[in-house]
Order: structure tokens, then C-alpha cells, then sequence
């Protein structure tokens, strides 16, 4: 492997990096929003309690 | 079940199944994010499995090229991702035609994450293309038929990824989007045919040809292998990101409520007056 060792090693690494960017990302957004979907939920049911 | 997610998440496929299935059944967004709440953790995990025994018979069951020696081994991750990129494409034009037909909201939450996850399966294909070329053909790109209009497709996922961003979410985005969707299908035949068409330097197919597949059984199963773990991945990650997008639409739609409901609470008469 070693004559094509760095191109194997550029090519996986490449791909490995790009895909947990992407993962990353949809998983970090999901987070963030569960987060504010729970809060707006929260601030709507606080307001219609007050408004009852 | 099994068969009414992959079908339905499309949204456009779902005309092919209603014979069997109802499509409010399983294209609604509220039973979608059900479904795929109870799907997603088998099939991240069946992902993971197929990629990794994928992986290990890539590097220690295959053994090197009589020709391209090791250099091989990154095709294992060019050759599904090249197909991938192709498949994404296909699922955005087929979940175009819900849009555009039955303008169902699912449909294009999965047009729109599609084009992300088809760019960043084009973009892989086309580095580790670039870095198998070099030791291979001497050189990292040629403006060969194959290459350019693969080259092409990633432009055509940018472009369209560029006017989800710059235009609002309302109906009239979405139909844009599906019909610039829909005319950038041209691509795709010309990519498969095209080493075909022209003389490319770019190899002709070898595995889905109507000859049979011209690669050794031993070379085979793991190319398959590695498919099947990067077509999961796919489903896994588009899944999730259309998970994403119905949550964000949810936000938004609850967050215009919160600031109409604070409107009305403070100044009612200027509301009245502004309808």
C-alpha cells in the first residue's frame, strides 16, 4: 500500500471528515431545535394560562 | 411499514403506492416524524454495521488490482458515492412531482435536505476521483465528458441549495425549486450515457451493464457492500434532516403566533386599524 498509501489515506479521510461535518451539523440542529420548539411551547402555554 | 417510509418520504413516489397505501397515511408530517422516531436508531445502526464490514473486507479481504495495484481501494468509496449522487438527484425530481402535483408539504421538506446530502456525495465522488486520477492517470482533472458533467450536477445541487436560501418558504419557493429541479434532470442521463457518447477517458460501466459486471466476485461484494452501507447512510441522514425541517417549520409557525398573540395583547386598536 505504500506506493498509494497517501492517496488511500487523503481519499478516506476526505470522506470520513466530509461526513461527519454533514452529520454533525443535522445533529447539532435538531438539538438546537428541540430547544426552542420546547421554549416557544412553554411562552404559548404561559400566555394562554394568563389570557384564561 | 417497512416499505411505506422509503416509498412516501419522496413524496412524488407516493402515486406508485396508492393502490396499498393511503398517502395522508404516511405522508403526513406528524405520522412521519412518528415513524421515523422508532426507525431511525435501527437503521443508524444497520448503517454502521454494513459500513463496517464494508471497511474491513476493503482493506484486509480485497486483495490489490493486477493494474491499479492499491489504488483500488478508493474506489470502494468513489463508486457508491458516484452513485449516490446520482440516486440523491433522482429522489429530489421524484419528490419535485409531489410538489409540483400534490403540493404536499412533505415532499418538499425532502426536496429541499435531498440537495445537501447529493452535493456532499458529489463532492466526495469527485475528490476521491481526483486523488485515484493522479497516481493512476498522471494528472487530477481532465475535461473528460464524465467528470465535467459530474462537475456539472454538484454546480446544478449548489445552485439549487443557493435558492432555497434566497427565497422565503412559501408555496411559490417550493414550486421554483421543483421545476428548477425538474430541468436539471438533463444531467443525469448524460451522465450515465456519457462514456458512452463520447470518448472519455473515464472508464465504461462496469457492474450495472447488460453484459453482466466485468469485476471479480472477490473485488464484487465489497463494492456491493459498501453501497448498500452508503445508501443507508444516505436514508439515515435524510431522514433526519427532513425530521429537521419539519421542526423548523413548526418553530417558525409557532414563533409568527407568539408575536401576533403579543400584538393583539398590547395594541389591539392599531391591529384593527392596520387590517
Amino acid at each position: 500500500m505504500n506506493d498509494y498509501g497517501l492517496f488511500i489515506f487523503l481519499a478516506y479521510g476526505v470522506t470520513a471528515v466530509t461526513i461527519f461535518a454533514m452529520t454533525a451539523r443535522i445533529v447539532v440542529d435538531y438539538r438546537h431545535l428541540r430547544a426552542e420548539l420546547a421554549q416557544l411551547e412553554r411562552t404559548r402555554s404561559t400566555d394562554e394560562s394568563r389570557a384564561s | 411499514m417497512a416499505l411505506a417510509i422509503p416509498l412516501s418520504y419522496a413524496g412524488g413516489l407516493c402515486f406508485m403506492v396508492r393502490p396499498m397505501f393511503s398517502i395522508d397515511d404516511y405522508a403526513n408530517p406528524t405520522r412521519f416524524l412518528e415513524l421515523t422516531r422508532k426507525l431511525l436508531p435501527w437503521l443508524a445502526a444497520a448503517t454502521m454495521l454494513t459500513l463496517g464490514v464494508g471497511l474491513i473486507a476493503v482493506f484486509f479481504v480485497v486483495p490489490p488490482d493486477y493494474q491499479q495495484g492499491d489504488s483500488v481501494r478508493i474506489m470502494y468509496i468513489h463508486v457508491p458515492s458516484a452513485w449516490l449522487s446520482i440516486f440523491a438527484y433522482v429522489v429530489m425530481t421524484s419528490a419535485s412531482l409531489g410538489v409540483l402535483v400534490w403540493r404536499h408539504p412533505l415532499a418538499d421538506a425532502a426536496q429541499k435536505t435531498a440537495a445537501a446530502l447529493g452535493a456532499t456525495f458529489t463532492f466526495i465522488c469527485l475528490v476521491t476521483g481526483s486523488l485515484w486520477g493522479k497516481p493512476m492517470w498522471g494528472t487530477y482533472w481532465v475535461w473528460d465528458a464524465r467528470l465535467t458533467s459530474m462537475l456539472v450536477l454538484f454546480l446544478l445541487y449548489l445552485g439549487l441549495i443557493a435558492i432555497r436560501q434566497t427565497m422565503d418558504e412559501t408555496p411559490r419557493g417550493a414550486r421554483i425549486a421543483a421545476i428548477m429541479t425538474l430541468v436539471g434532470f438533463v444531467d443525469i442521463p448524460i451522465i450515465k450515457y456519457s462514456v458512452e457518447w463520447w470518448n472519455t477517458l473515464h472508464q465504461p460501466a462496469s457492474v450495472f451493464r447488460l453484459g453482466g459486471p466485468t469485476i471479480a466476485s472477490s473485488m464484487l461484494w465489497p463494492l456491493l457492500v459498501m453501497a448498500l452501507g452508503a445508501t443507508l447512510l444516505f436514508l439515515t441522514l435524510h431522514f433526519m434532516a427532513i425530521r429537521n425541517e419539519i421542526l423548523r417549520r413548526r418553530v417558525a409557525r409557532l414563533a409568527m403566533l407568539s408575536v401576533r398573540a403579543q400584538d393583539e395583547t398590547t395594541d389591539p386598536g392599531a391591529l384593527e386599524a392596520a387590517q
